[in-house]
């Protein structure tokens, strides 16, 4: 933290039961800009994954953003909910609560919300369905395959002996087949809602998505609204995601009107570990912050982490 | 639950106070947090354990080191010197917000050698609650390297080997946080079986799997005039998990009730 920089936690929504921190802007609260709202990576606390929550509050902050970081019910220091709301619309509702909480108290009235994995998920599902949301970073948000990204996986494969040697003509067939129907449906990617795919590694963690259309359908709305969008993808979902331009090719029909982002970092993996990618991923998204919403102050202070 | 921030504003450190249900035992906890990754795994741990010593009438505060978590300062600039301060701060802390006269400490694997060399500056000090301690400072770095380059050859397959090995922080990051020379210096130096004495009156170690180290530490432990008592609690958390999702991570830390239970009995 910066020594002119403020945190302030505090306890907040329907029940007091969720729990939060706001780090103040550098320079002072500017109602004009919008509030960030950095939301949870799976169940790990309001900090993310090695702290990167932490650094990117802090950073932005920096830049003059107001900026939260939260724990939605039963994560963290948050109390589970006292209603039967499903995890995933329990999630909205908590999102709603800190997006009224800051509302109410900070006088804002608009928000962009990021979040890594299910924290990407969850702040598209709520930009789509509340007009207060004009801006979103995803990070290893939806990804659809299309028919570069077979080439490259199956490609990667044909390449090393021992896939050779494993590398069946089922699966050679199965390939093709899916190249085939992509080509027969002529859209940007197979359209199926789900990230799991039989011929790929299987994973512990499962993601489901909604089908491409539907959230194509999404992206176009945000843009109608103005959304400022921002993707990034790091190289560690190779299961449904594995090269840079993958976003592109998977919504060439949705005109994203320059309200479209895309960072791609070819050297992380999915929780951003190494100091390196959490640098590169950190400054990404100060700079689209910045470039999208400010100028808001001058840039100060970077995060130091360093061996 | 009152989360606050205490200490000096330029190192402001973050903590969470539990107050007692019903009428306090005039008797307060803090808990010293593992350092890491191994912090964010044990979060839920000492949240749960927190709640369940404020059941039992403890004042507990559960905080941040300078650096680490919510409060303030770089992942970078932690080290042990600082951090041995910061338990004092949060023990006075505790003090002046609960009025508690006896204050004990439960610390977590780095957390726990914090505390017993925290615990050679003070005199007011009750009870000591070591739990999974790090014995040996240099069996502990060689199980975060280890940790570390199983978590990148699981996170990046076969990438690790065709690019540069520093890309990947080797011996100078573990999972996501940085490893200083300083703070490596530091933790080299770490050998509980050297400490001459304890000044808490009463000393626990509640050992989820019980090393060699923590048999040495045992013998070590009879030569000091503190009473110290020994519970071996199996299944416990494990800490050093190589899941590389952060979620199974957490997961994979989950502690068993009786655990929590026998250290709160060891503050009884």
């Amino acid at each position: 933290m910066s020594k002119s920089m403020k945190e302030k936690p505090f306890l907040f929504g329907d029940h007091k039961s969720l729990f939060g921190i706001v780090t103040e802007p550098r320079g002072g609260l500017d109602v004009s800009q919008p509030g960030i709202i950095i939301l949870n990576a799976g169940i790990v606390h309001r900090i993310g994954p090695h702290r990167k929550s932490v650094k990117i509050a802090r950073r932005l902050a920096d830049q003059g953003f107001l900026v939260m970081r939260f724990d939605q019910s039963g994560i963290g220091d948050s109390e589970p909910r006292r209603d039967a709301l499903s995890f995933d619309d329990g999630a909205l509702d908590d999102i709603r609560q800190a997006v009224e909480h800051l509302q109410d108290t900070r006088k804002i009235d608009r928000f962009i919300l990021m979040g890594l994995c299910s924290g990407a998920d969850n702040s598209y599902q709520t930009a789509i369905r509340d007009q207060r949301i004009v801006g979103i970073t995803l990070i290893d948000g939806y990804a659809y395959k299309t028919p570069e990204y077979y080439l490259r996986y199956y490609g990667a494969r044909l390449g090393k002996l021992q896939s050779w040697k494993s590398f069946t003509r089922r699966q050679a067939a199965r390939a093709e087949r899916k190249a085939r129907d992509y080509l027969g449906r002529g859209r940007g990617s197979d359209g199926n809602g789900s990230v799991e795919d039989h011929a790929m590694p299987t994973e512990q963690y499962v993601r489901e998505f909604p089908p491409r259309d539907e959230v194509a359908a999404g992206f176009r709305t945000l843009v109608d609204r103005g959304v400022e969008i921002h993707m990034c993808y790091s190289a560690g979902i190779e299961r449904y995601y594995n090269y840079r331009n993958q976003f592109h090719d998977s919504f060439r029909d949705v005109d994203f009107r320059g309200r479209l982002t895309l960072n791609y970092f070819a050297d992380s993996n999915h929780t951003f570990t190494t100091l390196r990618a959490q640098r590169a991923l950190v400054d990404a998204i100060v700079a689209w912050a910045v470039r999208a919403f400010g100028p808001v102050r001058a840039s100060v202070n970077a995060e130091s982490d360093s061996a | 639950m009152n989360p606050l921030y205490f200490g000096s504003s330029q190192k402001a450190l973050f903590g969470i106070y539990h107050q007692p249900q019903g009428p306090g035992r005039n008797r307060g906890v803090v808990l010293c947090n593992p350092l890491g990754e191994e912090a964010i795994r044990s979060h839920r741990a000492y949240r749960q354990l927190a709640t369940m010593m404020a059941r039992e009438r403890f004042h507990v505060l559960r905080f941040d080191y300078y650096g680490t978590g919510d409060s303030a300062g770089d992942s970078g600039d932690g080290a042990t010197g600082q951090w041995l301060e910061d338990i004092a701060t949060a023990t006075d802390e505790l003090k002046d917000i609960s009025g508690a006269a006896k204050v004990s400490w439960v610390g977590l694997r780095y957390g726990a050698t914090l505390a017993i060399k925290a615990a050679q500056r003070r005199s007011d000090l009750d009870r000591l609650v070591l739990w999974d301690p790090v014995i040996d400072g240099k069996l502990y770095l060689r199980e975060l390297r280890d940790m570390h380059v199983d978590f990148v050859r699981a996170e990046f397959a076969g990438r690790h080997r065709e690019t540069n090995p520093g890309a990947f922080g080797h011996g100078e990051e573990v999972i996501g946080f940085p490893l200083t020379p300083a703070l490596r210096g530091e933790i080299e130096m770490v050998d509980l079986t050297a400490i001459a004495k304890c000044r808490a009156k009463k000393v626990a170690l509640i050992l989820s799997q019980r090393t060699a180290a923590h048999q040495r530490f045992i013998e070590h432990m009879g030569t000091w005039s503190s009473e110290a008592l020994v519970h071996d609690i199996a299944g416990g958390a494990d800490w050093n998990s190589e899941e590389a999702f952060s979620d199974l991570a957490v997961s994979a830390s989950l502690v068993p009730k009786e655990l929590l239970q026998a250290i709160i009995d060891s503050l009884a």
